[in-house]
């Protein structure tokens, strides 16, 4: 279902290129951007989805998780679209920004559902909540992503929004492997010391007895 | 931890330098060794930050982190890739490898070859290996694999990724008690390989390994012996670096046994509290002098802070004679609990220490001398024995091996098999004649006690996917009879003295009378228990009258009984099965056993069965309990797979995944037909969001053991969710059969009924979950598949009856509430809102539509009070999207006290600095009707031409027809008004939602301003006027539900609907035509105009169906967008009669309307087939 949608948000966003083509560069590598944008944020959208709350998208209950994924693409397609990005990099620029802003939203609304009731162990009905405070730990790293200095934000935002490999990140912002390698290193680092506190300690996994 | 921001910022830059040039961080802390702790905490939580990346923010490809490693070319092993280099160290080259099979990843160790130098050494060094890869215990890195490729001996092993000891100790004293504790953790691994016969013999930091949870595990065990030859002097302290942990005999040469490892661990935690091992100098032959001959510096002197009884324990440890040290690490261990219990500790401190020294200092010159001589004697002892090895050998192995096996006997007439089983497997194939006549004996009678112990456990076994404790016991009583007639000790018909009499002689007497007793609780209370225990009572060394006490049903185990049956455990006046046998029916009959397992496990702590019950008794109640006993007995038998799905069970209940995923996967290596394991590793990869493996899991499980009712249910709501519903109904029916009264087992079916759009038949499940276990959630499932059916009202009475048990069931409340507003009880609906927001009256959500849906019940009075409470309860939040509502909410009125407030929340909304951008044109609108409802009219028309004008609609159209009638271009208003009302379906079906309300309550104020002539057109008189007041009144017809005027004003103004291209405005039509079709509304037409409408729809279905064909054709990328076409033919209500070839068609239209069904139905089951 997103698929469609998504393919026919890419036709639109060409039509509206063709019509006027100064708005933007090449409309070829435009629609292979967009595209992959597109698909790469549906991609870690059901991620989330699926590790949060498995059942989400089980009938009768709740929340139809296409639907959902679709609108999010949809919004992300639309915002690009409007923004008229002068160059590949400005481009993704955006789409990183939208991006954490759509996880961030989606991992807020996960929140806010009450874990559906799961599988069981032994068919008198043992229920075990979906994996735990995984929205806030999902926002919690997006802020601290939003926290990052400018350079390793832009490079931390192609490898691992983007999904793009070393190289290509390389490409875009018109600076060596090494560069990128690094900006993502001195990134890394500096992702610790924010979620310093934010990160579990060692402590046992917790001897909570369960329902 | 209060680091300068300096220092803050320089452990950054030191820790990125370490990430950037591969350097280790004690590399790049060269020049700042004091934030060398910092900086290795830094990278750590960096490897923390990235498995949290990685599992959020998959990466694309392979490459995930930036080491790409240096390594030239890895080492090519079948069966396993190799990733990585993780270290190199003395014994040779860890790789981080994974086994291709099994798809995990494991530390694989590549033995340096020099010293085993023949295939003979190196067949010797894999059978020793392979012994210690046996070695099971929670802090001893587990040994998976034991192999060798091209000469040179490599094992597997457990992945422990948190560093050594000796990195985390890096010169730092440690808090007295965590090293204390640390300790205490090692020294039960000790203990444990020493029961087994194994000694480490090469103890040290950097040789205990920590999990990133910092439980420590002892690697390399045993191996040092073989790999470093006995050589250890020879080389002058090359090959194992530092002697600093090395007892004095060892130094010496001298014979090593479990007292050196006592020393090694006291050296640990000499060095865990003072930063610095016991004795350290410039070179590896000074630090053996050192060893030799002085006596260590008191660690008080170190560290101040260092507890008196601590350092009597570690002094203890470092006794220069093994023979003064704790005789085992058991004792070691227990000492240090004490210290930690703040109990009393047994070691003393004894003068020797000053006396020693004393004497040392009088007499320096001959001291050293004597120590001297010492070390040099033990230097040519060891190059003799080298020379001689191979001769001595042969000679020596009758010598050497016939002790051993007096002690495999003494094992076996102990109980111990596990110990019995390991010094048999060490035993050679070429011994004398008489050694193997012993041997011979010793491994049948231990064959017959596994034997008996196998039935024993598979007592406790689920068989056929159920636990039936009594056809356990009768199985597991033929089985015994058959194993002891088949041993030779006669059968239940022979005399019971005779039967004893054979048993008694027997080795293993010990576990043949434990076997008994089991048996004789399986034989129940008949002739043959009466037999088994007078069996029993005869072969037992010592009677005990536990036998019969503890069968009497009087028996009260109260304080003095308990402490009795302790003494007498503990004497060995009784076996420890007739005790558990004891407590299994003692807790059938609902008896608290816990007291009496716990004595058991007290006067038994090594026993496995003592161990395996208690634990199986505490892990629902107190799992963290029940792990101590289940580790415990996975230790003692670290092959028994049920003690490891026990284990994994306790854990997991305990909430630590990893850790009982960890443990089911070992169940499974030790018994790969182990289908419960299989069932409950399905169900942990299920919880990982690892479906695709779960259902791979959960197969195997089913394979195995078809009988798994819940491993069946799993699998089936598994697949469902992957979308797999078909092979998922198979799961769900089987697991059903197996257990029909299971309400998750019926609900399960009934959803993947409903996946596969099957209602009718899910209907059934849910009445049946229903009427087992009358929850809200089950009402409420029920109704909504109710719904789907479209028996309205049987669905409201399920979410009433939800609601009765739970008045603030909010799914409930929320179905009930789109089932009453399109029937027009806007009223009851407006009930259920205000029960809602009685409720939970801080709860937005609680409030969410309510005020729309009173402006949209035409409810003023209401609205104001709801408006006035919102705006006075959340007037204030400062969530974007709330204010927003809120605010919108609150502007449905054309004049009104609260615009202002109102205005202000969307103003809020739109300045917060979180809002997501996207939502940024939901707000604009909202900020449009609030500057229309304060007369600013261009501004709310400047602010529709944006982004706004986009969203929600016909909302912005609505609000521009209003804006242009204020501001007087009256012919514009009126076609935003009929271009409004074509862009929505204004039935009150689809009145059902608070955006739709608004359209509504919108609507009818532009209608009133723009078209006042409306109402008169509506009521029949007159004629509309020109195509912009048609449109208009399509919408009012269709609001007051009158269709066939709607249907035949659409029909003027569009013409044929199928002709139609925007397939959004067909759909609409083609819905207000088949509700005129049906007759529906409040102005059914005649027949024949019926039957028209009905043709209309029945073109539009048609034209769908072939461009749903159309998509199919595309393959899989188009069958998305074809269930997209079909859905509403298959769900809508207005449809219905298309549906269910309703009788009163006539017969023509029917099998018109039944063809065309049976061609939805058979696209929408190949959709589902190939989904």
């Amino acid at each position: 279902m997103g698929e469609m949608r998504t393919t026919a948000a890419v036709q639109l966003y060409l039509d509206e290129l063709r019509a006027r083509p100064e708005a933007a560069g090449d409309p070829q590598v435009i629609r292979a951007l967009l595209g992959r944008a597109a698909a790469r944020l549906e991609l870690l959208c059901s991620v989330m989805l699926r590790r949060s709350y498995p059942r989400l998208a089980r009938p009768p209950l709740n929340l139809k998780a296409d639907e959902m994924l679709g609108a999010i693409v949809e919004r992300l397609i639309k915002a690009l679209r409007e923004a008229r990005p002068a160059s590949v990099r400005e481009f993704f620029g955006l789409a990183n920004q939208h991006m954490r802003w759509e996880l961030n939203d989606l991992a807020r609304r996960l929140d806010e559902h009450t874990p559906a009731l799961e599988l069981a162990e032994h068919l008198e009905g043992v229920r075990t909540p979906g994996e735990p405070g995984l929205g806030a730990k999902t926002r919690r790293m997006l802020a601290a992503l939003e926290h990052l200095g400018e350079e390793e934000r832009e490079v931390l935002g192609l490898v691992r929004l983007q999904g793009m490999t070393h190289d290509e990140a390389a490409e875009i912002l018109g600076v060596s492997t090494k560069t990128v390698q690094r900006r993502l290193n001195r990134g890394r680092v500096q992702l610790a010391t924010l979620l310093k506190d934010l990160l579990p300690d060692e402590a046992a996994g917790g001897d909570s007895v369960g329902s | 931890m209060d680091t300068p921001v300096t220092d803050e910022r320089r452990i950054q830059e030191l820790a990125e330098e370490a990430l950037s040039s591969q350097r280790t961080p004690e590399e790049v802390c060269r020049d700042a060794p004091g934030l060398l702790a910092d900086v290795r905490a830094h990278l750590a939580r960096v490897a923390e930050v990235d498995a949290e990346l990685d599992a959020l923010l998959p990466g694309s490809g392979p490459e995930g982190s930036v080491e790409a490693s240096a390594e030239p070319a890895l080492p090519v092993i079948p069966g396993y890739e190799l990733k990585g280099l993780l270290g190199r160290g003395g014994m040779g080259v860890v790789y981080r490898a994974r086994h291709l099979g099994l798809e995990r990843d494991v530390a694989l160790k590549m033995l340096l070859a020099g010293d085993l130098a023949g295939p003979r050494e190196l067949e010797r060094f894999l059978l020793e290996a392979r012994a210690i890869a046996n070695l099971s215990h929670p802090n001893i890195v587990q040994v998976h694999d034991v192999s060798a490729r091209e000469g040179r001996p490599f094992f597997t092993m457990e992945l422990v990724e948190g560093g050594t000891l000796s990195q985390r100790l890096a010169g730092t004293p440690q808090p007295a008690d965590s090293a204390a504790e640390l300790v205490a953790c090692l020294a039960d691994a000790v203990e444990y390989a020493h029961r087994i016969g194994i000694v480490h013999r090469d103890l040290k930091p950097a040789n205990v390994l920590l999990t990133p949870a910092g439980v420590p595990k002892v690697s390399d065990f045993g191996l040092a012996r073989r790999v470093t030859g006995g050589e250890e002097l020879t080389v002058t302290g090359t090959i194992l670096g530092t002697p600093s942990y090395m007892a004095p005999e060892q130094i010496r040469g001298g014979p090593v046994g479990s007292g050196a490892d006592v020393y090694a661990l006291g050296a640990i935690l000499y060095e865990g509290l003072t930063g610095r091992p016991p004795f350290r100098s410039e070179s590896p032959v000074a630090t053996q002098l050192q060893v030799l001959s002085r006596e260590p510096v008191r660690p008080a002197l170190l560290n101040a802070r260092v507890p008196r009884d601590l350092e009597t324990i570690c002094l203890c440890c470092l006794h220069k004679e093994p023979a003064r040290r704790y005789a085992s690490a058991a004792e070691l261990a227990a000492d240090l609990r004490r210290f930690l219990a703040r109990e009393p500790i047994h070691a003393r401190p004894v003068g020797w220490l000053e006396r020693a020294y004393l004497w040392g200092r009088r007499r320096p010159a001959l001291a050293t001398a004597i120590l001297l001589a010492a070390v040099l004697l033990g230097f040519l002892g060891a190059r003799v024995a080298r020379d001689q090895a191979l001769a001595r050998e042969r000679r020596e192995q009758a010598a050497l091996w016939s002790p051993r096996i007096d002690d495999l006997f003494a094992e076996l007439g102990g109980g111990n098999l596990v110990q019995a089983r390991s010094l048999l497997d060490q035993v050679p194939e070429v011994l004398d004649a008489e050694l193997r006549e012993r041997v011979a004996r010793a491994r049948r009678e231990l064959r017959l006690v596994e034997e008996l112990d196998g039935i024993r456990l598979q007592r406790v076994a689920i068989t056929e996917g159920r636990f039936d404790r009594s056809e356990n016991r009768r199985r597991a009583d033929q089985a015994y009879a058959e194993a002891f007639r088949n041993a030779g000790f006669g059968s239940v018909t022979d005399a019971p003295e005779a039967v004893a009499a054979r048993v008694r002689a027997a080795a293993v007497r010990l576990a043949l009378v434990g076997a008994l007793d089991d048996w004789a609780l399986c034989a129940g209370d008949g002739a043959r228990a009466a037999w088994l225990l007078d069996v029993a009572r005869g072969a037992d060394p010592a009677p005990s009258p536990w036998r019969e006490r503890l069968r009497d049903p009087a028996l009260r185990l109260d304080e003095a009984t308990l402490a009795e049956l302790a003494d007498d455990l503990r004497a060995k006046r009784m076996t420890v099965q007739l005790v558990v046998g004891a407590a299994e029916r003692l807790r059938e009959a609902d008896v608290d056993v816990i007291p009496l397992l716990t004595v058991v496990q007290r006067a038994h702590p090594g026993d496995f069965w003592a161990n395996f019950a208690l634990g199986d008794v505490l892990w629902a109640d107190t799992p963290a309990e029940a792990i101590r006993y289940a580790q415990a007995a996975v230790a003692i038998r670290p092959r028994s797979s049920l003690a490891h799905q026990a284990l994994g069970t306790a854990l997991r209940r305990a909430g630590r995944i990893e850790d009982a995923f960890e443990a089911y996967s070992q169940a499974v290596q030790v018994e790969p037909d182990f289908a419960e394991a299989h069932g409950r590793l399905a169900l942990l990869l299920y919880q990982a969001g690892k479906y695709d493996e779960a259902i791979a899991a959960g197969r195997e499980a089913v394979r195995l053991d078809p009988g798994l009712a819940w491993a069946r249910f799993n699998l089936g709501t598994t697949l469902t969710l992957q979308g797999r519903a078909a092979e998922a109904l198979e799961e769900h029916r089987a697991s059903l059969r197996l257990d029909p009264d299971s309400v998750l087992g019926n609900q399960g079916l009934g959803e993947c009924l409903g996946h596969l759009g099957r209602w009718r038949e899910a209907l059934a499940s849910f009445q049946r979950t229903v009427e087992l276990e009358p929850l809200p959630v089950h009402h409420h499932n029920l109704g909504a598949c109710l719904e789907r059916l479209g028996e309205l009202t049987e669905a409201e009475n399920e979410y009433r009856r939800a609601l009765a048990l739970d008045p603030v069931h909010r799914s409930s409340l929320k179905a009930l509430r789109l089932l009453l507003v399109p029937t027009g009880r806007e009223e009851e609906a407006l009930a259920l809102f205000h029960a809602e927001s009685q409720a939970g009256p801080d709860d937005p959500e609680a409030w969410n539509g309510y005020a729309e849906l009173c402006a949209y019940a035409g409810r003023w009075e209401e609205y104001e009070r709801v408006c006035v409470e919102l705006l006075e309860r959340f007037g204030t939040v400062g969530e974007p999207r709330t204010c927003e509502r809120i605010g919108r909410a609150c502007l449905l009125q054309p004049s009104g006290e609260r615009r202002d407030s109102a205005t202000a929340l969307i103003e809020r909304a739109l300045a917060a600095p979180e809002s997501v951008p996207s939502l940024r044109p939901y707000f604009e609108m909202a900020l449009a009707l609030a500057e229309l409802r304060g007369g600013r009219f261009e501004s709310a028309l400047a602010l529709l031409r944006g982004k706004a004008g986009a969203v929600l609609a016909p909302t912005p159209e609505l609000i521009r027809a209003l804006a242009l009638h204020h501001t007087g271009a009256t012919a514009e208003a009126r076609r935003s008004l009929a271009l409004a009302a074509l862009g929505f379906d204004w039935s009150p079906d689809a009145a059902r939602d608070h955006d739709a309300w608004i359209r509504h309550v919108l609507r009818r104020e532009a209608e009133e301003l723009v078209l006042p002539e409306l109402p008169e057109l509506l009521a029949g008189r007159g004629e509309p006027r020109d195509d912009v007041t048609r449109a208009a009144l399509i919408a009012s017809c269709l609001s007051t539900s009158r269709y066939t005027a709607a249907s035949r004003l659409y029909a003027i103004l569009l013409g044929e609907p199928s002709a139609l291209a925007d397939r959004e405005l067909r759909l609409r039509v083609a819905r207000a035509t088949a509700r005129a079709g049906a007759g529906l509304g409040l102005d059914p037409a005649a027949d024949t105009e019926r039957a028209l409408f009905r043709a209309r729809v029945r073109a539009v279905l048609r034209l769908d169906l072939a461009a749903c064909g159309e998509r199919m054709a595309q393959g899989l990328a188009g069958h998305a967008g074809a269930s997209a076409l079909l859905e509403p033919w298959r769900k809508d209500a207005a449809f219905t009669w298309l549906r269910e070839t309703s009788g009163a068609l006539p017969p023509a239209e029917r099998d018109e309307d039944r063809a065309l069904w049976r061609e939805v139905e058979a696209l929408a089951r190949r959709l589902d087939v190939v989904e």
